[in-house]
């Protein structure tokens, strides 16, 4: 027999299917192993390449497709058919956990059932499962998993990891914005298990930056989610790898990304800076895509502060930058963005117009978000034009995508947009009901921009029901979170409590606005408690 | 191709002999079961005591009843400890003291971990006895009151499990918790509900049966039976769903009152975690006893100098493993430094010391093994403790290791750290302290936050504040 090539102390698949064949050949009796392994692609592959090194050593497969409570007693009735098999590969379980931290009926069945193994099998047991679920046992199943006589650990082959990794920094954001639900959350699962893969290694064998491109890749995944929070730590964590690495393009798409977090949680000055920051790397290091990009999320920023000329000047920039480049989805952003542009200024024509080509665009891409923002972008037209069974169609179409997509800003926009059509109708409860909820949403997301203007709306309603006093609270409540993140929103609703002022008398309005300008969290708060009482 | 039928006759030779030697090591060196006869290693001296002496002795002292709580961590020799006491009470070492009958009592068998009640575990004390009594001494006990609950309840459970019906002896409540257990939920809980409004006078007369015991074995030379129960302690702390009742507490703190009022001598295994929580100093003063707990090897001092006398003695339980299939040191391993590495590693851990053992062999294909392979086979293990601390535990990990004293606070986090063995305790006269795993300390995570805890007490007792998280962003 010749030594293994290899030297170094790391986790080597070869080593550690060496390791393993070396044990199930020499185990006599019960013997408890498992074997570490994300993918049951690789799983499978792995089971074969051992099968062809232990030669003529029979293993029974048991695989598990679904949840199992008790896997003894799932095992006990499958033994004989396996009575020649001089080991048993356990598969599936993962199924029956639902993660690491969760109390798992299975795992402590594992647990208390463990001295039972060895009076119903004579033979090896390698359980095989993700990361995760190792956890899991490790956790919830000390005693069992401390019985172990082998931990094999198999990390995902570099191809894979690769591949993953390419995805993430091509700023092909469709292959996330487009997943559902479901889909997001198990990708998420999927990177990071890859991630604590990677964590495992020895130092010298880590690839720093594959493991900044997957905390960049969920960065992106939570932030579609509706996430911020997290996405912003994982962001944070991709940007700390490029900085260690001097990787400036790294840098410039985390810090692009940091924009977007700070855009949606409505801190535009905190937006623009990380906005400029990169703008100046990608200029440094000439990537043009990067530069149309920054541009775009200018033009959103100036936007959401009434500068649409500037706003303007920007989105046209980078839809011409985007055109050279032919990127699709850049140009149907842009457009979309000039559509809104348009809205704003009262244009509504040349916005549908724009909304018209964008959606095209989305729609032979695929990009179900973008979809879902032209409806909800077309419901609001139809809303001005005053076709309000129309309105509510787009918007009812948005929001069953956008719930669809698991996007919380989406659905809390889609509702805001549906209250407003009830609210005009006169269903004033029926509206009141959807503020609210757009409410709920925008402040789990802390949204400043969203929770400002759900506030002015119910404002609106109490004013309506006489409740003057309450749609002061509201309304300067409103205005002064508008004011704070220099939202063009803010003019309106000043209009509005103006008129207010002219019904009270003035000492009340001054002690009213006063306290709801000190703390427009309590007013937040208060109108949710209140609503949540009745 | 050359056909040279010596060399390889002789090569086929060599791999199956070395074969052998591999497959009888890996097979003498088995986590799972008990020594075998002659590879027992008397530990005590590196455990702050005899632990089997201190249970035998307060078995011995008590007049009638008692209920001695004994704990440690998972893996630590709890069970083994207590087969030798079941050993030492039957047949003790000097002819002046007096013999017992040991009642083993493998909670395993009896007890769902998920479901688990202690009218579960006082049916199967009442069937264990009659089993060993009759499978011993040929005893049979009897209860009419037992026999009529057995018929109000075997129609429940005739549906879901197979009770042999010619069973006449009380022996047959020991199979019944064993089906019991295995049966669904529903039908256990409607026995339990048939039950429960008898439970005292069930106790009771589970206490009539155990005088009957008593009194046919002081006939046959023994002083009393002892019960000893094993593997309770690996019930898992959990809230169940259905009634929102944490397990713990139905277990041990209410079914604790219970087994208190059973009158015999009774040594009960507990989690550790429960013995360091307030419920476990209730529990101890419901039952009257402070628990016994059987600490780690120590293999190194409270200040992290190894501890020569302990590491001897965890190199003695491979030692004597070897020596089994008759090895020596110097052929299992290449150098003492390979030798050492796992010992140290083990932290005092009998079964951890076996089983980085079996992992390191398995990355060797010949004797002896190399400290490359030793390192490969414990590596696997670290990394295991690398994703499976929560972030936020890492602090604490960090301040128990910079903590002269060793002292941990009691809280979940805490007790949690000792049931997955993320931290172990030892006892040094009579105080015990508590370390990190020595497999943790291997985590580059773990080194990291010693050196940040370092620093954040460097810079408080400088006066300075603490390095802000923000600062990276500015």
């Amino acid at each position: 027999m010749s030594q293994p090539p290899d030297k170094e102390s790391g986790v080597d698949r070869t080593v550690e299917l060496r390791a393993m064949a070396n044990m199930l050949r020499r185990a006599d009796g019960f013997t408890l192993a498992f074997a570490q392994c994300n993918q049951p692609v690789e799983r499978r592959r792995l089971v074969s390449e051992l099968r062809q090194t232990l030669d003529d050593y029979p293993i029974a497969d048991i695989e598990f497709t679904d949840p199992i409570e008790h896997l003894l007693d799932e095992l006990i009735p499958l033994l004989p058919e396996h009575k020649d098999a001089r080991a048993l590969f356990i598969y599936g379980l993962e199924h029956s956990i639902r993660s690491d931290r969760e109390f798992s009926p299975m795992v402590a069945n594992l647990n208390m059932s463990r001295n039972l193994f060895p009076r119903h099998i004579s033979c090896p047991v390698v359980i095989w499962l993700p990361v995760y679920a190792i956890t899991a046992v490790m956790r919830g199943a000390p005693d069992f998993f401390s019985w172990r006589s082998g931990l094999f650990q198999f990390p995902s082959p570099s191809g894979v990891l690769t591949q993953v990794s390419q995805n993430a920094l091509s700023g092909d954001v469709l292959a996330i914005i487009n997943l559902t639900l479901e889909e997001k959350k198990g990708r998420i699962a999927v990177i990071e298990d890859l991630l604590a893969d990677y964590e495992s290694l020895p130092t010298d064998k880590r690839d720093r930056r594959t493991e900044g491109s997957l905390f960049y890749r969920l960065a992106n995944l939570y932030y579609s989610l509706g996430d911020y929070d997290q996405a912003r730590e994982y962001c944070q964590q991709s940007l700390k790898i490029s900085e260690e690495l001097g990787d400036k393009s790294g840098i410039a798409y985390s810090l692009s990304w940091l924009g977007n977090i700070a855009y949606a949680h409505g801190d535009y000055d905190q937006a623009e800076e990380y906005c400029q920051q990169s703008l100046k790397i990608f200029k440094e290091l000439g990537d043009i895509r990067g530069i149309a990009y920054s541009l775009y999320q200018l033009g959103m920023i100036a936007h959401i502060r009434g500068d649409y000329d500037q706003a303007a000047e920007y989105c046209q920039q980078s839809l011409k930058i985007f055109k050279e480049l032919r990127d699709k989805s850049g140009i149907a952003y842009s457009l979309y963005q000039l559509g809104i542009i348009a809205d704003a200024r009262g244009d509504h024509d040349q916005a549908r117009e724009y909304y018209q080509q964008s959606l095209k665009i989305f729609k032979e891409l695929g990009d179900k978000s973008g979809i879902a923002g032209s409806l909800h972008q077309f419901g609001n037209i139809a809303y001005i034009r005053g076709d309000y069974d129309q309105a509510a169609e787009y918007c009812q179409q948005s929001l069953k995508i956008e719930g669809d997509l698991g996007s919380k800003s989406g659905i809390a926009g889609s509702l805001y947009q549906l209250g407003m059509i009830a609210h005009i109708r006169g269903n004033y409860d029926q509206a009141g009901e959807y503020y609210q909820q757009s409410l709920t949403i925008f402040k789990e997301l802390r949204g400043k921009s969203g929770i400002a203007v759900s506030l002015a709306q119910l404002g609106l309603l109490y004013d309506r029901r006489g409740d003057t006093h309450i749609a002061i609270r509201l309304m300067a409540a409103a205005h002064e979170i508008l004011a704070q993140i220099g939202s063009y929103h803010r003019e309106p609703v000043l209009g509005c409590l103006m008129r207010l002022q002219a019904t009270v008398e003035q000492d009340d309005f001054e002690t009213l606005t006063k306290e709801a300008q000190a703390d427009p969290e309590k007013v937040v708060r208060e109108i949710l408690d209140s609503h949540h009482s009745e | 191709m050359v056909y040279s039928d010596c060399g390889y006759q002789w090569n086929m030779m060599k791999g199956v002999v070395s074969m052998n030697i591999m497959a009888s090591l890996f097979n003498a060196c088995d986590p799972i079961k008990p020594p075998r006869e002659g590879t027992y290693v008397d530990c005590s001296s590196a455990r702050g005591g005899d632990i089997v002496y201190t249970l035998a002795r307060d078995i011995r002292w008590v007049e009638s009843q008692t209920c001695l709580l004994f704990s440690g961590h998972s893996g630590s020799g709890k069970s083994t400890e207590l087969r030798r006491l079941c050993e030492r009470l039957e047949n003790p070492e000097m002819d002046s003291q007096e013999r017992f009958l040991p009642i083993y009592i493998d909670s395993d068998d009896h007890v769902s971990p998920s479901d688990p009640e202690v009218t579960e575990i006082l049916l199967a004390i009442v069937g264990s006895v009659a089993e060993t009594l009759r499978d011993k001494e040929d005893i049979c006990l009897e209860s009419s009151y037992l026999e009529s609950r057995w018929n109000e309840f075997k129609d429940i459970l005739t549906a879901s499990v197979d009770i042999e019906k010619t069973e006449l002896s009380l022996a047959k409540f020991a199979k019944f918790t064993v089906k019991l257990k295995q049966a669904a939920t529903e039908s256990r809980r409607k026995v339990r509900a048939k039950l429960a409004p008898q439970l005292p006078s069930l106790i009771d007369e589970i206490n009539l049966v155990l005088s009957r015991a008593r009194v046919e074995l002081v006939q046959r030379g023994y002083k009393d039976l002892v019960l000893v129960i094993d593997n309770l302690e690996k019930i898992p702390d959990v809230t169940d769903y259905t009634t929102g009742e944490e397990i713990y507490h139905r277990l041990f703190i209410t079914g604790g009152q219970q087994l208190g009022a059973i009158e015999a001598r009774i040594v009960l295994t507990l989690p550790l975690s429960l013995i360091h929580s307030s419920r476990g100093r209730q529990l101890a003063q419901n039952l009257g006893e402070e628990p016994i707990v059987l600490p780690m090897v120590k293999v190194e001092e409270k200040d992290g100098k190894p501890y020569n006398k302990g590491l001897e003695l965890i190199r003695t339980v491979l030692r004597r493993r070897f020596e089994s299939v008759d090895l020596k040191c110097e052929e299992v391993f290449d150098s003492t430094n390979a030798f050492d590495y796992i010992c140290r590693m083990s932290g005092g851990h009998v079964r951890n010391l076996l089983m980085y053992f079996r992992s390191s062999l398995n990355h060797a294909d010949s004797l002896p093994i190399t400290e490359d392979a030793v390192r490969r086979g414990v590596r696997r293990h670290i990394n295991a403790y690398s994703r499976s601390i929560p972030e936020e535990n890492w602090k604490f990990l960090a301040r128990l290791h910079l903590d002269p004293d060793r002292h941990i606070p009691r809280d979940d986090v805490h007790h949690e750290m000792l049931r997955d063995l993320t931290v172990l305790e030892y006892i040094n006269g009579g105080e015990p302290w508590y370390a990190v795993n020595p497999v943790v300390r291997e985590l580059e995570k773990f080194k990291r936050a010693v050196q940040e805890m370092k620093k954040v007490n460097s810079s408080e007792t400088d006066g300075t504040k603490p390095i802000n998280d923000n600062e990276s962003t500015a």
